[in-house]
């Protein structure tokens, strides 16, 4: 058994690495406990390798295997399946290092530096993902060529790896293409995760700093006319339910939500004026999904509520990718009934006693809807209310003290404000939750929307004219609906004060932009293209290039493709793929001799002599090994005849009689 | 001779060389031990050095025998040329000789009105050229066409020396008084160069009981035409890949390694093939194995690398046989 690897430093190196490498990867998913076990391991294999330790000894090795068990029963409850078996798999990678003696071993650690690369695809898909992935494959073959042939160097074994990569990937190419897309056999567990962004609840008195976010939350290509900037409201989810603190989904919605029913009014004339578009969705592992109102979309997996907003059968874990319609001005078809009207009017007693008092006074003076609603609006933009994302912390009675006393808040402080006046007054109010914006790239034509374009407004039912969107918060700060969250700031607050790594955060840089830009096409692209390629893609795809789709026509073509990527490979490897000649099956096989033997082979003796030194040491195998080296020298160095296949059986019976006798 | 022809198939079949020989070149293999065997009762337990001059000769080769005075090296040279049956002719190199002396003068014969050429000794197929370090590096350039082209030219004309024809020279290790360098050119003409070193003790009593057969006892074993047998069959010993390949490494060991003063020059590597060629046919077997040139190396390179490693104390072509790994 050849096992220089073991003692090359650079293979221990690259395992060191692979395994590092991986525990980035899953940085978020390993539990602590698991890097430091990881660390452990590591230092005793290179201590090890440099022979400053023993071998772990049987009753440590147990106790260490024993405790990795005990911990991730007591940490598996609170972390849930999915990342109990993903810290499964980083402490039996970390294990490994202390039992890696054969060349079994190093094969196995290659093997779970694969599975690892796969399974860090689970929790992210995107480009930085992929290179990532990219890296510690490219690695992790370094390795199998290493353990494989130790005697290349390593810049050898690197380039050998990238070419096998890059042979592989016409293969993945087509399979990517062709292969027909099954539905999962398993189902992944949800993951549980704080989000970002959006959150299915709104205490604005609670929050005395809002924390942003330059992630991206969902990318929108529109076919055709695209929407003035202060059209795009993005709905999300509608908050019927307030307690006196915090605004939520009503149970009703959540009802509807959970019982996956579609809104079927959906009877649109086709005078009314309607935006097309795709959306791409990150994961946010919500059900929520985003478009203008009034959203709606044919496409599986995505539900209408009847509040006017869209969500998905299952909680968004992939990039997901859906087409909309949105009927302009329209905020829902159906009219309000008595319990919707109900719910929008519901309002906790006895708090915010002195707003209730006030609106009682203004609505004396406004008798109708629409002049309270400016009476208002108007109160926002002449009293001195300050827009910003660092406010007061709200007292008991938040409505009072953000009215009457701080006046100085975000979207949500404005939003809640203003349904509560509303409702006071008797007209039928909620918030909305979404984004507000977003960024155009004309390069490419899509828009960009991050999760600090977050927003929320509200929508008043005003009768004969139905849901009205009303956006308190462009009163005080009009630029936040025009031109944006980044401008609004300006250099008065830290914009992303919290991400000082983030790009968005030095777009007065021209470059900086540029480059953020260009990346975010990049990204787009990659979403739009690679993620986005689904069963309808595929679809789409063949029927472009086969007319009519049949079960016959794919198969043809998929045999096609093979045939072409076989012949591209054998034309690549030039036709190496030859069997060995007899002399190197019996170079090996002398290899083999040398190690049973036992004896080392002086590099400058020749295969006769050696084993001639051999027999003499040891006369009783005198007749094998003479037997064997002739049979040897007949096929390495005879050349006036042909080696037949007989000369290296008898070669083969040689040595097995010498290994018999040994 | 039915015997033979029922188990020549047979042989073939389990390609078993040694009987093949035994049916086909059973007087080949005879004729050799016999040779072998008669220079050493001679020269007394020198069987491998005898074996690598013959080696030399059957590869058509010129030999060098290096030594200090009075261990055997005329002896060795003569006992050679006798056995081959050759016709041979013995120079002693003095410091005063010319080239005339040894290529040979053309003289103005008054009877014919007209200059003949009287040839010298080195129309004979063996020349010993003895102690040739004695004589002037002019003299010894003298040899150089003849020893390469196996011709010699002279006032205009060229002679063609006898078929075959070696030279087999002497000399002494330079660090004698009274000696010439060899120049490169010449050493390089020959194949081979032999030290025969010291006698061991049983041998040095044997010698000085008397028991060593004297140079007037020798026998011509060979004629001229089983020489020549000998030769091509040398010649045909066949050599595989892996075997060229280490021979090739060795030579270009010399080349890359600047360990090495003096590298090996294609004439050299051609010279190392041939003895080892016939080194392998001296073993009785038709193909090349690396044992063969690891064999004659030593005696086929000494005199071209030159000296010893001064770190190591190994000389060069030792420590060359030490530095290459033959398989693989």
């Amino acid at each position: 058994m050849n096992k220089s690897w073991l003692a090359n430093q650079y293979s221990i190196v690259l395992m060191i690495f692979i395994h590092s490498f991986s525990l980035l990867l899953l940085w978020q998913e390993a539990a602590w406990w698991v890097a430091i076990i990881s660390i452990g391991t590591i230092s005793w294999r290179w201590l090890y390798f440099k022979g400053q330790v023993l071998k772990v000894n049987r009753w440590w090795h147990f106790s260490i295997v024993l405790s990795c068990i005990i911990l991730l029963t007591i940490t598996g409850p609170s972390h849930g399946l999915l990342l109990t078996m993903v810290n499964l798999l980083l402490v039996g990678f970390a294990l490994k290092f202390i039992e890696l003696y054969q060349q079994r071993d190093a094969f196995i650690l290659a093997l779970i530096s694969i599975l690892t690369a796969g399974v860090a695809l689970v929790f992210g898909s995107e480009i930085k993902h992929a290179i990532f992935n990219l890296i510690l494959l490219i690695a992790t073959l370094c390795l199998l060529i290493n353990i494989c042939a130790p005697a290349l160097k390593w810049r050898q074994q690197l380039t050998l790896s990238t070419k096998i990569f890059s042979v592989s990937l016409p293969l993945t190419a087509v399979l990517f293409l062709l292969m027909p897309q099954l539905s999962p056999l398993w189902q992944m567990p949800s993951i549980k995760q704080a989000t970002t962004g959006l959150s299915d609840n709104m205490s604005p008195g609670d929050i005395a700093s809002l924390t942003q976010s330059s992630e991206l939350a969902f990318s929108v290509t529109f076919d055709g006319e695209r929407p003035l900037p202060q059209e795009l409201y993005w709905r999300a989810l509608v908050m019927e339910s307030f307690d006196g603190r915090r605004w939520s989904q009503s149970p009703v919605s959540k009802l509807w939500q959970r019982s996956l029913a579609n809104n079927t009014l959906t009877e649109i004339s086709p005078t009314m004026k309607s935006f097309n578009y795709q959306i791409i969705a990150k994961p946010s592992n919500q059900q929520w999904l985003f478009g203008l109102a009034l959203p709606l979309s044919n496409d599986n997996g995505v539900r209408q509520s009847f509040d006017g907003t869209l969500f998905a059968t299952k909680p968004v874990v992939t990039p997901m990718q859906y087409t909309v319609s949105s009927v302009q001005g329209l905020m829902t078809l159906a009219p309000i009934n008595n319990r919707s009207r109900l719910r929008n009017l519901a309002l906790p007693e006895q708090t915010n006693l002195k707003t209730q008092q006030w609106v009682a006074e203004l609505r004396q003076r406004h008798e109708h809807p629409q002049a309270l609603i400016n009476a208002v609006l108007a109160y926002f933009r002449q009293q001195p209310f300050y827009y910003t994302l660092t406010p007061k912390l709200l007292g008991q009675d938040s409505i009072d003290d953000f009215l009457f006393n701080t006046r100085e808040g975000f979207c949500a402080h404005y939003a809640s404000a203003f349904s509560f006046v509303m409702r006071s007054a008797g007209i039928p109010s909620r918030v909305v939750a979404g984004y507000q914006g977003g960024e155009w790239n004309d390069e490419v034509g899509y828009l960009n929307v991050y999760q600090y374009d977050a927003h929320a407004w509200n929508e008043v039912w005003l009768d004969g004219q139905g849901w009205v969107r009303v956006d308190p918060t462009a009163q005080v700060s009009p630029e936040r609906v025009t031109q944006g969250l980044v401008s609004t700031l300006g250099a008065e607050q830290d914009f992303l004060s919290g991400s000082v790594l983030s790009l968005a955060r030095y777009q007065h840089s021209p470059w900086v932009n540029q480059l953020r830009v260009s990346l975010a096409n990049i990204e787009y692209l990659w979403s739009r293209w690679l993620l986005g390629y689904d069963k309808e893609a595929q679809n789409d795809l063949l029927e472009y290039l086969l007319g009519e789709v049949n079960a016959t026509k794919i198969m043809v073509l998929i045999l096609i493709c093979l045939c072409v990527i076989a012949l591209w490979l054998a034309w690549f490897s030039g036709f190496r793929l030859q069997r060995k000649t007899y002399q190197q099956k019996s170079d090996e096989l002398f290899n083999t001799v040398v190690a049973k033997l036992g004896v080392k082979r002086p590099t400058h003796l020749p295969a006769y002599s050696y084993l001639q030194q051999v027999a003499q040491q040891r006369p009783h195998i005198k007749r094998e090994i003479a037997l064997f080296s002739c049979c040897f020298n007949q096929i390495q160095y005879q050349q006036c005849a042909e080696i037949t296949r007989q000369d290296w059986l008898k070669l083969k019976q040689a040595a097995k009689e010498l290994f018999d006798k040994i | 001779m039915i015997f033979s022809l029922l188990y020549l198939p047979i042989a073939d079949y389990f390609r078993i060389n040694w009987i093949k020989l035994l049916f086909l070149g059973f007087d080949m293999t005879a004729t050799i031990t016999a040779i072998i065997e008669q220079i050493n009762q001679q020269l007394l337990g020198k069987e491998h050095q005898i074996k690598q001059a013959l080696g030399c000769i059957f590869a058509n080769g010129h030999l060098l025998l290096e030594d200090v005075p009075g261990v055997g090296k005329t002896t060795l040279a003569h006992a050679l040329a006798i056995s081959c049956g050759l016709s041979y002719q013995r120079v002693q190199f003095t410091s005063d000789m010319l080239p005339a002396d040894l290529i040979g003068v053309s003289i103005f014969d008054t009877s014919q009105q007209q200059f003949t050429f009287h040839q010298g000794p080195v129309f004979n197929q063996v020349l010993l050229a003895d102690e040739i370090n004695r004589t002037s590096p002019k003299t010894q350039s003298a040899l150089l066409e003849a020893m390469a082209e196996r011709q010699v030219s002279v006032d205009g004309k060229t002679y063609p020396l006898p078929d075959p024809f070696f030279v087999i020279a002497t000399q002494n290790p330079l660090e004698h008084s009274g000696t010439f360098e060899l120049p490169d050119s010449q050493l390089d003409r020959f194949s081979m160069c032999i030290s025969l070193g010291y006698p061991s003790v049983e041998a040095e009593k044997k010698i000085l009981q008397g028991k060593q057969i004297r140079g007037e006892q020798l026998q011509a074993i060979m004629d001229k035409q089983s020489l020549q047998q000998f030769q091509t069959r040398a010649a045909a010993v066949s050599v595989s890949e892996p075997v060229l390949d280490y021979l090739l490494a060795l030579v270009q060991e010399t080349r890359v390694n600047s360990l090495y003063p003096h590298a090996l020059s294609p004439r050299a590597s051609q010279a190392i093939l041939a003895v080892a060629k016939a080194w392998a046919m001296i073993e009785g077997r038709d193909y090349l194995l690396p044992e063969d040139i690891q064999a004659i190396l030593p005696g086929a390179t000494e005199h071209r690398l030159r000296g010893t490693n001064q770190r190591t104390g190994q000389s060069y072509s030792e420590q060359l046989l030490h530095s290459i790994n033959p398989i693989g």
